[in-house]
């Protein structure tokens, strides 16, 4: 055994210790191109302004968390946010339930006009649906749906319903058709398999995909600042006051909606390159 | 099977219908209110006025300048450098998915996060320039926002976006690297390739698909680039997007902004109809 | 040519050994068959070979040169891949050619290759197409046209037959040995269907969990294997492994178990004497060798009630239940026996084998 442990060790090349110290340089430079920014939101959202303002000051000492309160309680971001959620939380249900059937279908029959539809939602992907915000605030003034909550998620639903289909879709048919069929010989109806066998077993990567949807309408900004006026969602209320804000303020802002995008990555990490590799394409 | 032939035709059809319903009325009707609100005059009759003042307008040639000027700054390098990241991720080194997930934290970020980001950095009393400062690399702050300094915001934004939005095409190339299976180089290095030769022979055209859908994605989205520089840069450097979000929130000009809408739409179609038609992965097809 | 040296060669993945401390000694211009179960680290040698792998300890050379630690691209090497590797973006033809375009070949000379490779494997009109187009068996003949073309110093094979249907695998098993005399490449040739080594190598190497068992050319492997699992692993169906104890009566020596009892053939004596402290044997004996008695004059041995029978026509098997477990006898031609019938089996004491009970090996090595 010692001479085999001699054999391993003499001889490495030199090339291949070259290449680990580069590869610890860009690993680096990736750490510190993609963090600094992060890090420095959050020092300065709990800056004192007193700090932030006294130029010769770096890095600050004094903290607070005043910016927080004030923002929330008094600058009605409190109320912006639960619209927000909101806001969310229909996006998920409307396109789901919209959109949850249309995948089963895709995942499971074959019919005339399958492919076409497939490249309809892919197309609808491709179309910049934040230009429909303007037709839809005539016609939500119409029907009295302009500035509610509702017509903020209805016109998300546009946005994400596509995505929603295609990649539960995808989830959907990778949950083999065997499973079901075993139910439906056992006596399950058709929506009883569905129900008791598939969703279960797709369960884990539909979360993943509702979480996208969460992204998406958190994120959103056109459409929310047009269609609504006073119920505003968090991203809305802070484009529209954030510049006219002191600085502080927008870094707490700033930092308040970056919060969930980060946490969000967090917990689909590990499902990271193939979720996002299966919706982008 | 065990269902009727009847049940089998209509079923999927029928579980389609509530999404195309859907479509119909929040997608269709609102496109023709568009059509509506662009090419019929208050009188009812129909005019190509709107179309007429917009092209009139030298807003919107500075608009759709700088919407353009943006676009072939920001995605060549998004492509360039997420494709850099992705070819040393896809080398699986120790430690990898740690690079990984940070490469992925901004990806979830909003446009609207990013630029009060990049502002906590760039402007008068950030980071940057106190940084600078304290070094005596400079006497007073730069400024990087404000009146006659388009140019310098342009690069900013340049430089957020960048930031914010290779993650995206990051994760797309990456999952495209990961396909290719690790044999097929094997074989390029029991065949006596070099690594350019791996490169350029067996890893770009395998990858070419996602580079390809990447490309048109971030295409695609340089033409809704709004909320960076709305926040950055305001009207100082117009974007169609902007404009179009000018004429109806500020100005309440619904026709207007629904044909810089309309424009919007027109390219994008444009672009995917060229994309679908010039690049086609023959290899993948059966 | 080139012969191929492999000196002490470990790879180990994690707790995994999947080569564990190999020496082979491969002659220029042989074709070795490297044989063995499933997971028993044949690819992960190739691998080693090949430079793929980066080898935990050990050497390996080609001719005098030290190649441990050399990239693929330095060893002159081609390799037909267990999952083929045939590039997915390339033509059939691109596939074969490009290789050879890497290396430089002149246009002309790649030409004449590629078609002579493809009317071997009997892929021409294939050339225009894209490997997804491919049935398995295709991409595989592909995949070793590619190899061959290149004429490298040492040729690495994982299963490169594994996949065409029985018809097409004999012609090729053929073909391929044909070719491998006419370049007189050194080839290492992975296989787990016995049938393959025997038939085309020039010696074969016998794996199990990382080791080498044992290597010879397959005379040896098949009458004289070095170990229960050489012996149980070549030939089918599988020898008949029966425990016995050495007993000694009337100054003579016997194998023992219950109702069986043969006296010890000869060649063993010298060696059973010599260890005469170990009383346990395993006796081994391919079902071929033993006889249903009345048709044979050879030594009755024992009776057993036949349980079950394998009819395949050319052969008939028998498996009997005996007092010391079951024993399989193969038979040839249509043999009509009803169950649960006794019958008297004969052994041929000359086929016998013995190994050590302890550490399976035969007590003739
Ligand atoms: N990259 C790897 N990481 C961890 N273990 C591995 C790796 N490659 C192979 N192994 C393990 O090493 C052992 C040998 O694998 P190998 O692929 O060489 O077997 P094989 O003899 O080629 O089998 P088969 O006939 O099925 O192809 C197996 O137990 C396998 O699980
Ligand atoms: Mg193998």
């Amino acid at each position: 055994m010692e001479n085999l442990i001699a054999l391993k060790t003499n001889r490495i090349p030199w090339a291949l210790k070259i290449r680990g110290v580069l590869t610890i340089l860009v690993a680096i430079f990736i750490g510190v191109w993609f963090l600094t920014p992060l890090v420095l939101i959050t020092i300065s959202a709990f800056a004192s302004p007193r700090d932030y303002y006294q130029i010769e000051k770096v890095i600050p000492t004094h903290f607070t968390v005043e910016h927080f309160h004030a923002l929330f309680f008094e600058l009605e971001g409190w109320q912006a946010m639960l619209n927000s959620l909101k806001v969310v939380g229909l996006t998920i249900l409307f396109s789901f339930t919209v959109g949850l059937p249309a995948s089963y279908a895709l995942s499971r029959y074959k019919f005339r006009g399958k492919s076409f539809l497939k490249l309809s939602m892919l197309a609808s992907r491709m179309f910049p649906v934040m230009i429909l915000a303007i037709p839809l605030l005539i016609i939500y003034m119409k029907i009295g749906l302009s500035d509610t909550i509702y017509g903020v998620a209805l016109a998300h639903t546009i946005m994400v319903l596509p995505l929603i289909i295609l990649v539960s879709a995808s989830i959907l048919a990778s949950v083999s058709v065997d499973y079901e069929e075993a139910a439906m010989i056992f006596g399950l109806s058709r929506i009883h398999a569905f129900l008791k066998i598939t969703l279960p077993l797709a369960l884990p990567g539909l979360v993943a995909s509702a979480i996208l949807a969460f992204i998406i309408s958190w994120n959103e900004v056109f459409i929310a600042t047009i269609l609504n006026l006073t119920n505003r969602t968090l991203p809305a209320h802070i484009f529209r006051s954030a510049m006219d804000s002191p600085d502080y303020f927008k870094f707490t802002a700033g930092f308040i909606m970056s919060i969930p995008a980060v946490i969000f990555i967090f917990f689909v990490r590990k499902h990271l390159v193939t979720m996002w590799g299966i919706s982008l394409k | 099977m065990l269902s009727g032939r009847k049940e089998r035709i209509w079923t999927p059809y029928l579980l389609f219908l509530p999404t195309l319903i859907f479509l119909a009325v929040f997608v269709g009707y609102p496109l023709l209110k568009t059509f509506g609100l662009i090419f019929i005059s208050e009188s009812g009759k129909p005019s190509f006025r709107n179309f007429i003042t917009l092209m009139q307008d030298s807003t919107f040639w500075k608009a759709l300048k700088y919407t353009l000027l943006f676009l072939f700054t920001i995605v060549p390098l998004q492509v360039l450098l997420a494709f850099l990241f992705a070819l040393f991720v896809n080398r699986r080194f120790k430690g990898y998915m740690m690079i990984l997930y940070i490469i992925a934290l901004p990806l979830a970020l909003s446009d609207v996060s990013a630029a009060l980001l990049s502002y906590n950095i760039f402007t008068s009393h950030g980071f940057l320039n106190k940084f600078l400062l304290k070094l005596g690399v400079v006497e007073i702050p730069i400024l990087f926002f404000g009146l006659g300094l388009s140019s310098r915001a342009f690069w900013v934004i340049v430089l957020t976006e960048v930031w914010r939005a290779t993650p995206l095409v990051f994760v797309i190339l990456l999952a495209g690297l990961q396909v290719i299976s690790k044999d097929y180089l094997e074989a390029g290095d029991v065949f006596g390739f070099s690594g350019w030769q791996k490169f350029f022979h067996l890893t770009l055209p395998m990858v070419m698909p996602s580079l390809q859908s990447a490309l048109l994605i971030r295409t695609l989205f340089a033409f809704k680039i709004f909320g960076v520089v709305w926040l950055l840069a305001g009207r100082d450097l117009p974007v169609l997007a902007g404009e179009a979000y000018y004429n109806q929130a500020e100005l309440f000009n619904p026709p207007i902004a629904a044909t810089y809408g309309f424009v919007i739409v027109i390219i994008c179609t444009l672009i995917s109809w060229a994309y679908i038609t010039i690049f086609k992965s023959r290899y993948l097809e059966e | 040519m080139t012969n191929v040296t492999i000196r002490g060669l470990c790879k180990y993945f994690d707790r995994v050994k999947a080569v564990d401390n190999l020496d082979l000694e491969i002659k220029a211009g042989e074709f070795i068959v490297l044989l063995g179960p499933s997971g028993c680290g044949k690819t992960t040698l190739l691998r080693c070979i090949s430079g793929l792998e980066r080898v935990t300890a050990g050497r390996v050379f080609f001719d005098d040169h030290d190649m441990t630690y050399l990239s693929p691209k330095g060893r002159d090497i081609s390799m037909v891949f267990q999952n083929y590797a045939v590039w997915p973006h390339m033509r059939v033809e691109k596939n074969i050619a490009f290789p050879l375009k890497v290396k430089k070949f002149p246009q002309q000379e790649i030409k004449k290759r590629v078609a002579w490779a493809s009317d071997l494997l009997r892929i021409e009109e294939l050339l225009d197409r894209y490997p997804a187009q491919l049935s398995g068996g295709q991409r595989q003949r592909v995949a070793v046209a590619r190899a061959i073309v290149v004429e490298p110093r040492v040729l690495l094979m994982d299963e490169p037959l594994s996949n065409l249907d029985a018809l097409l695998r004999v012609r090729m098993r053929s073909e391929v040995k044909k070719l491998q005399q006419k370049l007189t490449v050194t080839t290492i040739y992975v296989t787990h269907d016995q049938v393959e080594a025997m038939t085309m190598g020039d010696r074969i190497a016998v794996f199990n969990q990382g080791m080498l068992q044992q290597v010879g050319i397959s005379d040896v492997i098949y009458h004289n294997p070095a170990n229960t699992f050489v012996a149980g692993f070549i030939g089918s169906p599988q020898m008949n492994f029966i425990e016995v104890e050495i007993e000694s009566i009337n100054n003579e020596l016997y194998l023992r178990t219950k109702n069986l009892t043969i006296p010890l053939n000869d060649k063993f004596k010298a060696k059973v004497s010599e260890h005469s402290g170990i009383r346990n044997y395993i006796l081994g004996i391919r079902p071929e060798h033993i006889y249903l008695t009345g048709q044979s004059k050879t030594y009755p041995v024992t009776k057993g009630k036949v349980y079950f029978l394998e009819l395949l026509r050319s052969d008939t098997i028998i498996h009997l239940e005996t007092e010391f477990g079951f024993l399989v006898v193969k038979e040839p031609g249509d043999l009509k026996l009803e169950e649960n019938r006794e019958i008297e089996v004969s052994f041929d004491l000359n086929r016998i084998h013995l190994f050590y009970e302890d550490t399976g090996n035969s007590i003739m090595t």
